[in-house]
Order: C-alpha cells, then structure tokens, then sequence
C-alpha cells in the first residue's frame, strides 16, 4: 500500500513533467528536449531562492514560476521561431542545444554540488485506511491534479484554449483563419515551461536534494510518460506518469533499483507495441494527405568530383605527419563516432526514420565484441564481424513492432529501445560483468600487427570509415536508394506502388545498426573499457545530431559532422569548465543558420514551399464548399 | 462481360467512430472496362478506392482481383497484384526525379536485382531476398545495368504520353514541378507497371479546361488501349465521356449506377446533388436532365 | 558557381584538416620525458584529468579544492627542489570515451611529468593504457577497482582496495544489530565493495534480510525503503557517496524507519549533513580520516583547510587529491623526470599522506591498507565515537 502510494507520488511528478512534454508537442509538434532543463532550472533556482534568500514557499513558486515561464518564451524565440519551416528534427536539435546551454549556466551560476533543498512546509504523517500519508506527498499530488484541471479548463473552456486548439489540430488553417500561430506557440511554451518549474520546486521538496543536473533524465522520463499515455493528450500524460510512477515503485521494491530503467523504458516500449499510439492517443486510419508533399528537409547534398574526394581521403591520411598523437587519438574518436553516425544515414537520412536509440546498438557490437575478444579470446576481424552481425539482429528483433509507427513515435519508441538495451547491460551482470564493465579489451590486430599506436588507430579507423562510406554512397544510388526515398517522404504513395514500407525500414535499420555495431567494436578496442553508464541516451542523441548537422542524405555529412561535433569539444578546451556552454551555443546556432546540414546546397525554401502550398490551400478552400 | 468480373467487390463497410462512411458498397468492372464513381463531397468515392487499394482497412466486405481475395492484402501486395493508384492530391516522392518518381512505379513488378520474391511475404525469413537485394546493390550485376536501361526506356514512353508536358521535366525534382505535372507523374507512375486495374482518385483535379481536356484523350487512348480503369472524378463532362458505367453514391451508399446516359437522368443522382427542391417528380423525369448534366461540371471541382 | 562552390568546400575540408593538424602542440612527436629534466628552472608540471562539467562535476570541484590547497603549499614552501610547480586542468566529465584523448594529450607534453586522476575507475581504466605505452606515471587516486592498476607498472592507485574496508564494515554493522539491510551503488565499485562485504557477513553468521543496488543518480528510493522495512532489518548498511547516501537516510528516516544507519568512508563529507539535515543525527561511519586525529599534520591540514574555503571539515575527495598531488610531488623531489617518479613511487617507503598516514605502495601499486576511525554525526558535525 505505501508503495503504491509512493508510486502515485512520484508518478504524479512525471505526469507534471509529461503535461509540458505533451502541451509543447500539442500545439507545435515538437519534443522539446530542453525541458528537462527548465525542470532542472526550476528546482536549483528554487533551492536558491529559498535556501539562501530565505523566501517562503509562496514567493518561491511565484519567482520559479516567472523565471521559467519567462524562460520558455526565451527558448521559443531563439530555438524555435527562427526555424521557420525547417523539419522537425531541427526543432529536437536546437531544444536539445538549449538544454545543454541551461545545463551548463546553471551548474556556473549555482555550483555543481547537490543542494539540499529546504523542507518549506511542515511535515506531518497522517495515516489513513492503511495509508501513510505525507502532508508533503499530498501536496505534491493535489498540485500535479491542480495544474492539470487548470489546464483543461484553460484549453477546454477560453478563447485563448480555443485558439490553441485550433493551433494544434492544424497550424496553417489555424494560422489562415487568423490566429496568430507564433504567438499560440509561444504560449505554449512559456506555460509548459512554467509547469516545468513547478515541477521543479516539487520535486526538490519532495526528494529534497537538488542539483543542476537532474534535468536531463527526469526529462526523458517525462517523454515516456507523455508519449505512454499518448503524445498531445493532457489527460494522457496524466494517465502515463501514474502508469510510469506505480510500475517504477512496484517493480523496483521487487527487482531493486537497477531494473528502473529496465521497466520505465520496457513499458514504454510495450505499450507502443500494443497501441501505436500511447494509452490515450489515436493514430489516424489515413494520415492526411501531404499538402506540400512531406519535403523532409530541404538541403540536397553536395557532391564532389572523384579526383576532389580523393584529395580529401589523401589529406585525411597525411594528416599523421603533422598531427600529434594527441590529434591522433582524438581523431580516432571522430572517426569511430563517424562512423556510428553513419548508421543513421542510412536509417534516417535514406529511410526517413529519426532513431534515437542508436547507442543501443553501440553498446550490443561494443560488448559483443569485447566479451569474445576478452572471454572467448577470438582474435580482432572475426569478433569485429559478430559485433556488427549481432548488433544487427538484436536490434531489428527488439524494433520490429515499431515500424508500425509513424514521426516522433518512431523516435521514442527506439530512444526506449536503445535505453532498454543498456538497463540489460546493466542487468545482466553474468553476462557483461554489470556495472563493474569489462577491463583489458585488447587492441584490434590484422594480420598480426597489434594497432595500438595513436597513429595507427587514426589510420585504421579512417580506412574503416571511408570503406562504409563507399558503400553507404553505392547504396543510396542503387534502386535501394530510391525505394528508401520514397519510403521515407510518402510512404502510403511507396505501398501502393508495391513497396512494403516496413521491409525496408527494417532493412535501412538492420544495416544502419550493423554499421553501429561496428562503431561499436572500435570503441571497445579505442577504450579499452567498457561499462553500461557509457551507452547512454546522450550518445544516442549525438549521433543524430553528427548526421543532422553534418547533413543527412549523404555519406559525407557525417564526416563533416563528426569533425564538428567531437572534435570542438577538443577545440574549446581553453575554455575550460564554459566549454560545454558554447558547444551548445555552438550547435544552436549551426541548426539555426543551417537546418539542412552542413554537407548540403542551399536552397531557398519558400519559393518551393509557399507557391504549392497557397495552390492546394485554395484547391482545397473550393472543395469544400 | 466475362464470366469473372476484373474486379469484384460485396458488402464493403468502413465506419469512423460510428459514421458509415462506406456502407454496403457492391461493384465489379469487367477487364477492359472504365468505371466511374460519382457522388458529393463526403459520400465516400475516395474512402471506397483506399479500400479497394488496400489504404484502408475495411470492416466488413470482400475485395476480389480476378478471383484473388484482397480484403486482408496490405497495399504494396496489391500493388503486386496488379492494382496500382493515383491519390486526390499527386502524392509524387518530392525529393526524386521524375524519372525517378515514375521508377518507383516499378518496384510492384521488378524481378531483376530483387530476388526470391517468394520469400518476401514471410516475416524474418524476408530478410534472405531483402539482404540478397542489398549485396546486388552493392555488387552492381551486369543483368541490373541491362534492366536499368530497359526500365529508363520504359519510363521514356511512359512521359510520353503527356507529349511535350512532361517530358522535358524528366531529370527535374518532382517538388518543382506544377500541379497538372505532379499528377500526370503520378498517372505514369501507376501505369508503368501496367496494372491489370489502374484506379484513378480525381485525375482532373486542379487542372484548368485545357488540361482536363488532354487527361480526357489520355485516358480515352488507354481504354483503347484495353486498360481497366476505376475513376473518381467530379468533372461530370470527362465521366460521361470516358466512362462505361458510372456508379453514384451519396452518404456511402450506392443510390444509382449504369450507363452515363441512365445515370444522368436518375432524379435520385440530381437529388444528391441538387438537394431535395431539385428533384422532379417520379413521373417528371426527363424534364431536367439538362441541368442535372451541366450544374455539376461547372459547380464543382 | 557550382565548380566554385564545390572547390570552396573542398578547400574548406583541407583547411579545417591543416586547422586540426595546426592545434597540435608545437612540440609534437612522442614525449619520453627524459628531456625535461635538464632545464632545472622550468617549472614542474603535472596533468589532472577530471570531471570540471557534466554529470560528475561536483566531484571535480572537490578534488580542485584539494589540489590547490596543496599546490599553494607547494609553491609557498618554494616549489620542488626550487622549480615551481604547476597544474595542467583537463576536462574528461569523467567521460571514458573522452579520457584517451586526455591522455594522450599529456603524454604527448614532455614538459609533464605525471598525471593525476581521473574520477572513478571507467575514465581512469580508459585512459591507463595511453600511460602506460607512453610511460607517464597515471597516479589514478579515485579509482578503487581491484583490476585498475592491471595495465601496467606506470598506474598507481591510492584507493584501499576493499577487499580490506568492506570486512571492517561488515563487522562494524554486526555490532550495530544482526539483521541488516544493505544499500549498494550500482558502479563498478559498489559491486566490488558489496562482494567483500557480503562475504564477511556471511562469514561472521551476520544476517542480512534485504538488499539492493541502486544507481546512485536515482532520487527516490521510497519503494526500495519500504521493502527494506518490511523486512524488519535492526540496522542498515550504506554503500554509498555523500550526496546519495544522505538522500537514503533521510528518506528513511521520514518513512519512520529509526534503526541504526551506517555506511562506508566515502561517505565522510559535510555534503551529508547538510543534505540529510537532521536526519544525519546518529549516521555513524568508519572513514580514514578524522578532523580529532592528534597528529600535527593532520591537525595543520585541517586548519589549512578551513582558512582557505568555507567549509565545517573537507571532504573526502578534497582530501584524496590533496595526498595525490603531494605523493607525486614527494616522488617529483627524488627525481623529477618521468620514470624517475615512477620509480620512488614504486620503491619509496612511508610515504606522507593525510589520509592514510605514511604509506608504502605494495607490489601491485596499490595501498594495502589503513586504519579507520568510526565516526558519528553529532550536532551536524562528524565525531569520533565513543
């Protein structure tokens, strides 16, 4: 019985976090990865405002609540707004930028340490059916019901609910019948941001420490919450944070905290393999007709003349001349996550699907070939070989039944799937030796020759990486390529011109998650360690941002990105504990001012977006009369 | 009429939440015949082709392709059947050629460099012919190169078709192009493969008089060409013109089929239209033909 | 314009290439060190690898703490053997994809002589091995497992291994009550310190009715606490840092469970209690170090310590990189080069350390063992117990 009211409690903190989530994904169709940050922002400028300006709990959550929601009109206008039209993707890109840019300034300005965050309210046990209550666990639960009635009410029953409503149903008739869209965006930004905040007080009331840090998982878990009970749907984010919080409780007091993971994300992932669409969310029987046809992404990729990529393959090679070991090493780095990346250009880039779960499959090829290198002693090629052929099929088993779903389900669903994978490394101690991880994985050796030296390791993963890139190139030219094109933008058009679309996404994912698997034997071989902590969801997002921002369609976007994406973490060095703060800025700005990819010709959207689009507007106006 | 009907379908039923929006549909069209639905907006033409075309589940009913049950085959497997579709707003893949869009079409039939096709239907064990495809990708065989050549002629005299509209676009991305040459892309997408049952969601739409004029001798040559067509269009003048039967339906049930000149005259069909003030007295019927034939073709589009 | 366009991007892909090439220290070319010795007015320099962003941050601005108390003392004391001394900083967020490079960064820089760090033992595993081919002593003085120092005779590790803790717990919990129920972090090191402990329980016929790993990032460990209380334990046993292991105990203590709280020394820091507030009140732990011990120079350091920043008592891990980078420098003295620190590191006897008190590394460059004092929280404070 406690448990289960301990479950309600901190499901009750989920769903608080899953209203924004789903709020923002309502009205704007984005998954704002910075709101896990606002949380985070929330709670620590709560412990400052209460801890050390003494304020009383009231004036706090008024400060927290204006910070935040100020805040969130901030990341609107420069995460959102200027992407205009870019895709979706984008959106998740610069919002995660954002959250790394909170992260950062908020960890200077308040101290890396954990806080503790001051009771403010009298504790008391009240005890009642069998239940122990917590005055402070009641509150936590009355304000979580609050927040969502007021919200209801809101979008249910004024104006401006009506407008943001209309908003979310369909943003350009929305927009063409008068309502200024921008600013319902905007709106929804600023109050799921201020709900972030709450939340933020909340919590750290209720678990009493605080540090900057927080943000990033209870933001993950507030995803899986909204996208369980249904992305878009207040009640459903409801629904999905007390599912969430009561399975977490019941099945860690059962399997202990280790297994939390493995049943936030196993439920996660189960109940979108029974209903495509969350609990409470409905997929269309026929999604709408793309007005403008779904132009994902505009950027076309640029292309070089053979002798020009032969310059750059050479200049990539006699960079071991000049370079230290220490470029070297780093280089390596790049490369390895170059060719990790590289897996979702085929996944994405070809097959449209944005699959945030590729640490997954990372972690499967890392492991698999460090356990037979380090327990079976197989030599380097043929557990190199096992690491991208069981990565393969493990993936593909484990996201087989998400080919069903379509956009950001797509992303959740393997954003669960690759967390899942790593709670199993973490699980299965017999296996990959748990948290301890594995020691001593040996360098690769070809044909006797250990390659350990920074210089060889440079040159051995540059080889490897331009051989897939030959062949990820050669692949998307074939008739493959074109199948996957027009899997990825229409894929009822695809079907029924005889294409069975879920085949080829699972074939774009079975060949992207060898390819990781590969990455993955090099990373074990280039860190020599490995334990479960690494595979974390973060990797997976970067490499989603090497290929976006690298540019997608083509092989090269991947280099470009990598060379950006790792190695300026390298560059900023000199910028000691500030240097993540202007990666984020970094990134931010590169998605703002590129959205298409690095790797890509520019082209001017709206001479091709706003002609078509004002034709079927007016088409469509005539029709239904 | 031949014994077996190309296509046949009985007792097709769709409901949205409790809206039938299909209900009870009953057709079948000869090989070589042209078959059109007509009906207002919301009577359920379109959710009756993504149905038939598998784009939609039905809930109740049987869809049958030359004797082949349709009814639980997923879109692509009917594509495979011999059944390929344009859709009401020229679904073109935006980001390939024309050339490109017009090779997707293939993909129904294409048998070289994707094999044991046998396999594909069977879950986990499609992963042989799916990967034997990728190695041929990679590996490039000369049968391939011979079949890309033979498939680019093939998409050549599709665009010939639409004479010089087309045609000089081909190598052009398929999101610049106009309206009227995202569907004749789409026409010839669906054709390439050629079909046994081309169906055809408002072919015309969009386009002005010129245009529909030249779809009309188009689709006039494929029927003389003894291509089987399922059209649904509102411009009444190129229903009249191309069909051999039309079938009317009006909030998801059939209210009247037969020949364009029966159908024309049907009070029930210019009730649907007109509304109820419209409709001539049973005994009337005659008298307003005319306008039932020309109010339609100028109102709608 | 595309020609111009595409040769642009070529150029630009070459620049950036010759960019790379360019950062590389000007001094490039494997480092051996042997060099560095000759100039005897340089500056003494030693590389520390940890976590100064991320999540692991705090335990970096930790260890900053003691490093630059002890590097102030260094320098005032007027350096080693007259050089100054000096502390390169490297951001690894304790990130083991991050550290080789980190590594290899200092191995390259023949101007440093040993390295410091990093946090935990996946950074510092990750790294040993580019130490170890580029014979630079890896001074990993916050790793704790037992395969840590494996890669070869240039990584030294401070940690106890636990193999001698963990009993000394489990016999410290037996007198607390019979029946336990034990918390323990799921890291490397939380499994290699609960694998010893629940040996010697099982040894000495201790009992234990409930345990569990948990990750120490989780913040609600209600369910687990209530399990645990069903069970009935008279005492509990933390295996656990500061800021997690406070968040145990006060939980525990607000779900009404009073039975004795004890836990393992790397929970000997300030950050308990302030975190715990009250609840903190009787936690009792066995830690290395206690601010009551009689000898002067702990007694110094202490005083030292509070006059440099505003905290009650330093906390564990300022005080582990406060005894790394004075070990390394009394190594340094003997022969600043560096093979010349592996070898008196490796053939020194006694040792000063804070900590441990003068220690020798044994054959597998490890600290053997130390004594622990049981310390109780009392009035916010950690004190010795009676």
């Amino acid at each position: 019985m406690d448990i289960l009211l301990a479950g309600i409690i901190s499901g009750s903190t989920y769903a608080l976090i899953a209203l924004g989530v789903s709020l923002i994904y309502g009205v704007s169709n984005i998954v704002n990865f910075a709101h896990g940050a606002t949380f985070a922002i929330g709670a620590m400028l709560g412990w400052f405002v209460a801890s050390v300006l003494g304020f009383p709990l009231w004036a706090v959550i008024i400060v927290v609540i204006a910070a935040t929601a100020l805040l969130g009109w901030i990341i609107h206008f420069i995460a959102i707004k200027p992407l205009g039209s870019a895709p979706p993707i984008a959106a998740l890109l610069t919002t995660f930028a954002v959250g790394i840019i909170l992260d950062n300034t908020s960890q200077r300005i308040f101290g890396a340490e954990t806080r503790r965050f001051p009771a403010l309210l009298e504790q008391g046990n009240l005890e009642l059916f069998g239940f122990r209550f917590g005055t402070l666990g009641l509150v936590i639960l009355g304000v979580s019901l609050a927040c969502f009635v007021a919200l209801a009410l809101f979008i249910t029953r004024t104006k401006y609910g009506r407008a943001i409503r209309a908003t979310a149903q369909d943003s350009e008739a929305a927009q063409q019948m008068g309502i200024p869209v921008a600013r319902i965006q905007a709106a929804s930004f600023v109050i799921a941001s201020a709900l972030g905040g709450i939340a933020g007080v909340l919590v750290g009331m209720y678990y009493s420490n605080v540090s900057p840090t927080i943000g990033f998982m209870a933001g993950v878990q507030g995803f899986a919450a909204a996208t369980l009970g249904g992305l878009g749907s207040l009640a459903g984010a409801v629904v999905g944070g007390l599912i969430l919080g009561i399975a977490e409780a019941f099945g860690v007091s059962i399997w202990g905290d280790s297994a939390r993971q493995l049943i936030t994300f196993g439920v996660l992932i189960g109940v979108l393999w029974i209903r495509p669409g969350g609990i409470l969310g409905r997929v269309p029987a026929v999604g709408s007709e793309p007005m403008t046809g779904t132009f994902f992404g505009a950027g076309r990729p640029l292309t070089l003349k053979p002798w020009q990529y032969a310059v750059l393959a050479c200049a990539g090679i006699l960079l071991v001349f000049p370079a230290s070991d220490y470029i070297l090493r780093a280089g390596s780095l790049v490369w390895i996550y170059a060719l990790f990346a590289l897996s979702l250009t085929i996944v994405s880039g070809f097959a449209g699907q944005i699959v945030l779960g590729q640490a997954g499959a990372l972690a499967i090829g890392a492991y698999t070939s460090a356990l037979l290198m380090t327990k079976a002693e197989w030599p380097f090629v043929p557990s190199f070989l096992a690491a991208g052929l069981v990565a393969a099929v493990i993936s593909v088993i484990l996201v087989a039944p998400t080919w069903r779903l379509r956009g950001h389900y797509v992303s959740m669903a393997t954003l669960g799937t690759g967390a899942f994978i790593a709670a199993l490394a973490l699980n299965l101690p017999w296996l990959t030796n748990g948290a301890r991880g594995i020691f001593a994985i040996p360098r690769p050796e070809i044909f006797g020759f250990e390659i350990a030296s920074a210089p060889a390791m440079y040159l051995f993963t540059f080889a490897i990486l331009v051989v897939f890139m030959l062949l990820v190139g050669r692949l998307g030219k074939s008739h493959l390529g074109r199948t996957w094109a027009a899997v990825r933008e229409d894929e009822v058009a695809a079907a029924s011109s005889g294409i069975h679309p879920a085949a080829y996404k699972s074939l774009a994912f079975g060949i992207g998650s060898a390819i990781a698997g590969f990455a993955g034997a090099l990373y074990a071989s280039q860190l020599t360690y490995i334990e479960p902590a690494q595979f974390g969801i973060n990797l997976s997002v970067l490499a989603v941002t090497i290929v976006v921002l690298g540019g997608m369609r083509a092989p090269m976007g991947v280099m470009v990105g990598a060379l950006v994406l790792v190695a300026v973490p390298e560059i900023f060095r000199p910028l000691y504990e500030w240097r993540y703060f202007f990666y984020g800025a970094l990134l931010l700005a590169l998605v703002i001012f590129r959205p298409q990819g690095l790797w890509a010709r520019v082209e001017k959207v709206p001479t091709w977006l706003h002609a078509p689009l004002q034709r079927t507007r007016a088409l469509v106006g005539r029709n239904s009369e | 009429m031949t014994a077996i009907p190309l296509l046949a379908v009985h007792g097709l039923h769709k409901s949205f939440g409790g809206l039938h929006v299909v209900d009870d549909v009953e057709l079948s069209i000869a090989e070589g015949e042209v078959v059109s639905i007509i009906g207002p907006n919301g009577s359920g033409k379109t959710t009756t082709l993504n149905l038939i075309s598998g784009v939609l589940r039905a809930d109740a009913g049987s869809v049958r392709l030359a004797g082949t049950e349709l009814r639980h085959f997923k879109p692509h497997q009917i594509a495979a059947q011999g059944l390929t579709r344009t859709f009401q707003n020229g679904r073109v893949i935006g980001n390939l050629t024309v050339r490109d869009n017009v090779l997707v079409g293939l993909e129904a039939v294409q048998r070289v460099g994707r094999p044991l096709p046998a396999l594909r239907g069977i879950p986990g064990i499609r992963w042989i012919p799916l990967l034997a495809e990728t190695v041929l990708a990679i590996v490039g065989t000369p049968a391939l190169r011979r079949q890309n050549v033979l498939d680019n002629a093939a998409v050549d005299a599709q665009i010939a078709r639409f004479g010089e509209r087309l045609a000089p676009r081909t190598e052009n991305f398929s999101f610049t192009l106009s309206y009227a040459n995202r569907r004749r892309t789409e026409i010839a997408r669906a054709l390439i493969s050629q079909p046994r049952l081309l169906v055809l969601d408002e072919p015309t739409a969009g386009m002005n008089q010129t245009e529909t004029a030249e779809v009309m001798h188009q689709l006039l040559d494929l029927k003389a060409g003894g291509q089987t067509m399922l059209l649904v269009e509102h411009k009444l003048d190129l229903v009249m013109t191309v069909s051999d039967r039309v079938i009317v339906l009006d909030n998801g049930r059939i209210i009247a089929q037969g020949t364009p000149e029966q159908v024309r005259n049907d009070p029930r069909v210019i009730e649907a239209y007109l509304g109820k003030r419209h409709a001539p007295a049973p005994d009337a019927q005659p008298a307003v033909a005319q306008p039932a034939h020309s109010q339609p073709t100028g109102a709608t589009a | 314009m595309t020609i111009l366009r595409k040769s642009l991007a070529v150029l630009g892909a070459t620049a950036l290439v010759a960019g790379l090439a360019a950062c590389s220290t000007p001094t490039s070319g494997p480092g051996t060190g042997a060099g560095a010795e000759s100039a005897s007015t340089e500056p003494i320099r030693f590389g520390v690898a940890l976590p100064q962003t991320g999540n692991n941050a705090q335990y970096g601005e930790y260890f900053t703490q003691g490093f630059e108390l002890a590097l102030k003392q260094l320098n005032d004391e007027g350096g080693i053997n007259g050089r100054a001394v000096e502390l390169q900083y490297e951001d690894t967020q304790a990130d083991p994809a991050q550290a080789p490079a980190v590594a290899q960064k200092f191995v390259d820089d023949p101007t440093i002589l040993a390295s410091l760090g990093d946090f935990g033992t996946p950074a510092s595993a990750a790294a040993s091995p580019i130490y170890q081919a580029g014979g630079l002593v890896q001074f990993a003085f916050s790793a704790s497992a037992s395969t840590v120092t494996d890669p070869g005779d240039f990584v030294f590790a401070t940690w106890v291994s636990q193999q001698f803790e963990a009993p000394r717990l489990a016999d410290f919990a037996a007198t607390k009550g019979s029946k336990q129920a034990v918390f323990f972090h799921d890291t490397d090191w939380g499994a290699d310190t609960h694998g010893f402990f629940a040996d010697r329980s099982e040894e000495i016929g201790q009992g234990t009715v409930y345990e569990t790993a948990y990750d120490p990032k989780s913040t609600d460990f209600r369910p687990l606490l209530l399990t645990a209380a069903a069970a009935n334990p008279e005492v509990i046993v933390l295996i656990s840092y500061a800021a997690d292991g406070a968040l145990i105990t006060s939980q525990a203590r607000e779900l009404g469970i009073d039975v004795p709280i004890v836990g393992i020394s790397s929970n000997y820091n300030q950050q308990f209690i302030e975190l715990a507030g009250p609840a903190a009140e009787g936690f009792e732990t066995l830690s290395y170090f206690t601010p009551s011990n009689p000898d002067p120079s702990v007694q110094q350091f202490v005083s030292d310590f509070s006059a440099e920043y505003d905290v009650a008592t330093p906390s564990d891990y300022a005080i582990r990189a406060y005894d790394a980078l004075k070990i390394v420098a009394w190594a340094a003295a003997q022969d600043p080069s560096r093979d010349g620190i592996r070898t008196a590191l490796a053939t020194g006897t006694d040792i000063p350390t804070i900590l441990y008190g003068p220690i020798t590394f044994s054959e597998n460059r490890r600290v053997t063992d130390a004594e622990q004092f049981a310390l109780v929280v009392k009035d916010g404070e950690f004190v010795l117990a009676e």
